[in-house]
C-alpha cells in the first residue's frame, strides 16, 4: 500500500494498490490502521485523509466496511475523507450505499 | 492366391514352381499390361500378395506397385530386384511394398517372404473389415442415439459429438406404456464394439424390465449384480483386471402426474429446471457406476415437475472440457445446446478428449405469457470453500463470458458483485463454513426480457433480523455492516428473501440501458 505521511501537510494519502475485498480486506485493514493509529500519524496536522482507490475494479461489501470503519476513525478525530476511484462500477458501488453522503467522493478522470 | 509378373519367362516359371512348393496357388503374368487384364476378370480381393519384377518393358514394377497402393492399399506385394537396383528400395517402400528379394531368387526366402506378404495383407483386409463394421454400429447409434418419442409432447434437444467411431455414451427416451417414459443417459467403459453391444443390451434389459413394472432402482441393482457375477466368474487375471461398468443417469417421468424419479450411478446427475429459475440437481451425493460394488443403487429421488420445466443430461466428456476451461458445466451445455440450434459447433469444442452428449427435455412446453429462464451456471458449494471466493468468482466471470458474451465484463460487474455478497453469506452463515453443508447457485436467463435471474440457497436457518430494515439502517447510521444488502437493492431490478434469508433471488436486467442509474 501506498501512505504518504508528510504530517505536516493537511492531506494524509492512503492508496489501496488493487480491488478491496473479503478475501483481503483484513490485510489491508491490518495496513491502513497500523498507519492511522501510530502515534506520529495521530498526532500530525493532517485533517483529510485521500484515499486513492484508483487501481480497485471491484470493492465488496467486507471492503466498503472497512472503508466505513476508516471514515468513522477520521471524524472522530474530527477530521474528513476523500476518495478518488477509477472504476465506474465502483463509483456507483459508493453512490448505491450511500457512501458518498459520509466522504467526499470522486471519480479520476 | 499369388499375382507373379514377370517379363523373363525362365524366371516367371522358376518363381511359379517355388511358390507353389511352398503351397501357394499362383496366377502368372508376363507384364503390368497382363496383370492389370487379368484382374479385369477377378476381383482384387480373391489376391493375398503380388510378387513383380522390376524391369520389364513398357510399365515396370514401380508403376504396378503405385496403381496397387491406389487401388488396394492392403494389398502387399513382394519387388524382385537384380544388382546395381539398390537404389529402388527407397521408392518402393514408399509405394508400400512389404520385402524386396534380390536376383537370382532364394526359394526359402521367396517363399517366407510370401507368407509375411499374405498374412499382412489378411491382417490389414481383417481389420478394415472391423473399422468398417465399427462405423456402421456408430452409425447406427447415432442414428438411435435420443430415441423418438412420438405425439409425447416431450421435447428432446441433442448434440452428440463422438470422438470415436462406436461407443458406449448413449441417450434415449422410451415410451414405457400409458403416460410412462424412460429418461436414460449412460456411458459403457471403452470405445469399442463389446462397449456399444453392452450399451444396446443394457437399454433393452433396463426397457424390458421396466414395462414390466420393475421399479428402477431394482433394475439397476440386478444389472450391477449380473455385471459384478461376470466379473467373478472369470478366472484370468487379466480379464479381471478389465472390469466392465456402465454409468447410468435413469429418469422416470409419469407425464399425467409430472412425477420424476431419479436414479444415478457414476453419472453426471441430470439437472432439474423449473422454467422459473430454480434448478436442481438430481443427485447430490456422488455415486458408482454398475459394476464396481455391490449395493451401490441409492432409492431414486422422487420430485413433482412443474409446467415448462426441463431436463439436462450430459455426459463426463462435458465435465472434463468444462474444467480444462475454468467454466461450469451447465454453461458448456447450454453453449453447445444454443451452437446446435443454429447448426454450428462451439471452437472450444476442439479441446474435447472424449465424447460429448448434452440432451435437453422439456417436459411440458412453456407455459403461456410466462418468461423461460433457461439456467446458464449450476453449482454447489460447500461452507469451507468461501475462503477461496476469489477463485470461484474468475469461474463465474469466465462461465458469463461464454453464455452471455453480449453482457460483456462491463455487463456482467453487478451481477458478479451481489451473487459474490450472497454467495459468502450462504457459506459462512448458512453453511457455518463447514465443508459438509452445501449452498447452491442457480443463474438462469430469459431472453425475451433479457432477465438474469440468480438464485442462492443455503441449508441454514436464515437470519433473525429484517434484512430491509437492516440495509436502512446501514446507510442511515454508518454502522460497518451490511453494506452488501444496499448494494444488491440498488443494483438488482428484483430482490427477494425467503425462509429469512436462506434463499436469497435477485433479477438482473442485461440491458446496461435499462440499469438503474446512480443519479
Amino acid at each position: 500500500m501506498k501512505h504518504n505521511l508528510d504530517l505536516s501537510s493537511a492531506v494524509l494519502n492512503v492508496g489501496f494498490p488493487g480491488d478491496v475485498l473479503s478475501s483481503n480486506v483484513d490485510e489491508l485493514r491490518h495496513s491502513v490502521f497500523g498507519v492511522l493509529e501510530s502515534p506520529a500519524v495521530k498526532s500530525g496536522a493532517w485533517s483529510t485523509l485521500r484515499l486513492d482507490l484508483t487501481g480497485a475494479k471491484m470493492v465488496d461489501s467486507a471492503g466498503l466496511n472497512l472503508i466505513v470503519s476508516i471514515i468513522k476513525a477520521v471524524k472522530a478525530r474530527g477530521g474528513q475523507v476523500r476518495a478518488t476511484v477509477g472504476n465506474p462500477n465502483v463509483y456507483r458501488t459508493f453512490i448505491f450505499t450511500r457512501l458518498d453522503k459520509q466522504l467526499d467522493l470522486a471519480q479520476a478522470a | 492366391m499369388i499375382l507373379l509378373v514377370d517379363d523373363d519367362s525362365i524366371s516367371r516359371r522358376l518363381l511359379n514352381a517355388f511358390l507353389q512348393r511352398g503351397g501357394f496357388e499362383v496366377v502368372m503374368a508376363e507384364g503390368v499390361d497382363h496383370a492389370l487384364t487379368l484382374l479385369e476378370s477377378r476381383p482384387l480381393e480373391a489376391i493375398d500378395a503380388v510378387v513383380t519384377d522390376y524391369r520389364m518393358p513398357g510399365k515396370d514394377g514401380l508403376w504396378l506397385l503405385a496403381w496397387l497402393q491406389k487401388t488396394d492399399p492392403r494389398l502387399s506385394a513382394i519387388m524382385v530386384t537384380a544388382e546395381g537396383e539398390k537404389h529402388l528400395v527407397t521408392a518402393t517402400l514408399r509405394h508400400g511394398v512389404c520385402d524386396f528379394l534380390d536376383k537370382p531368387v532364394d526359394a526359402r526366402a521367396l517363399v517366407a517372404a510370401a507368407e509375411k506378404a499374405v498374412e499382412l495383407t489378411r491382417h490389414r483386409r481383417s481389420q478394415a473389415r472391423a473399422e468398417s463394421d465399427i462405423r456402421a454400429v456408430g452409425l447406427i447409434q447415432r442414428q438411435m442415439v435420443g430415441g423418438a418419442l412420438p405425439d409425447s409432447g416431450l421435447d428432446i434437444a441433442m448434440c452428440y459429438l463422438p470422438m470415436h467411431e462406436a461407443g458406449g455414451d448413449y441417450f434415449i427416451g422410451m415410451p414405457l406404456g400409458g403416460d410412462r417414459f424412460l429418461l436414460m443417459a449412460t456411458d459403457v467403459s471403452g470405445h469399442d464394439l463389446s462397449a456399444a453391444y453392452l450399451s444396446s443390451y443394457f437399454q433393452g434389459f433396463v426397457r424390458g424390465m421396466l414395462e414390466a413394472r420393475t421399479p428402477i432402482e431394482s433394475v439397476l441393482s440386478k444389472f450391477n449384480d449380473h455385471l459384478l457375477e461376470e466379473a467373478s466368474r472369470s478366472d484370468s487375471d487379466a480379464t479381471r483386471a478389465q472390469i466392465t461398468s456402465v454409468a447410468v443417469a435413469a429418469v422416470l417421468l409419469n407425464r399425467e402426474e409430472l412425477g420424476l424419479q431419479s436414479v444415478t450411478c457414476g453419472f453426471p446427475a441430470p439437472v432439474y429446471s423449473d422454467g422459473a429459475g430454480r434448478v436442481q440437481s438430481l443427485s447430490e451425493e456422488g455415486s458408482s457406476p454398475l459394476g464396481w460394488f455391490p449395493d451401490t443403487v441409492a432409492p431414486p429421488l422422487q420430485i413433482r415437475a412443474e409446467t415448462g420445466s426441463s431436463l439436462y443430461f450430459w455426459t463426463d466428456g462435458l465435465e472434463d472440457v468444462a474444467s480444462e476451461m475454468g467454466v461450469l458445466p451447465m454453461t458448456c451445455a447450454y453453449d453447445l445446446l444454443r451452437a446446435r440450434a443454429t447448426g454450428s459447433t462451439p471452437l472450444w469444442m476442439k479441446r474435447a478428449a472424449d465424447d460429448i452428449l448434452v440432451a435437453r427435455v422439456a417436459l411440458t412446453p412453456p407455459a403461456k405469457g410466462r418468461p423461460e429462464f433457461i439456467p446458464i451456471l449450476h453449482a454447489r458449494y460447500p461452507g469451507c470453500d468461501w475462503e477461496r471466493i476469489d477463485a470461484i468468482q474468475d469461474v463465474w466471470t469466465r462461465s458469463f463470458r461464454l453464455a452471455l458474451p453480449e453482457l460483456g465484463d462491463e455487463g456482467s460487474y453487478d451481477i458478479l458483485l451481489c451473487l459474490r455478497e450472497v454467495v459468502i453469506n450462504a457459506l459462512k452463515h448458512g453453511c457455518r463454513g463447514q465443508a459438509d453443508s452445501c449452498a447452491t447457485l442457480m443463474i438462469s436467463w430469459d431472453s425475451s426480457s433479457a432477465t438474469v435471474r440468480v438464485i442462492v440457497s443455503d441449508p441454514g436457518p436464515g437470519h433473525d433480523f429484517d434484512w430491509m430494515e437492516h440495509a436502512r439502517a446501514a446507510a442511515d447510521q454508518l454502522i460497518d455492516a451490511h453494506r452488501g444488502l444496499m448494494m444488491i437493492n440498488g443494483m438488482a431490478a428484483r430482490f427477494e428473501t425467503k425462509r429469512k434469508g436462506a434463499w436469497v433471488e435477485m433479477d438482473f436486467n442485461a440491458n446496461p440501458a435499462l440499469k438503474k442509474r446512480a443519479s
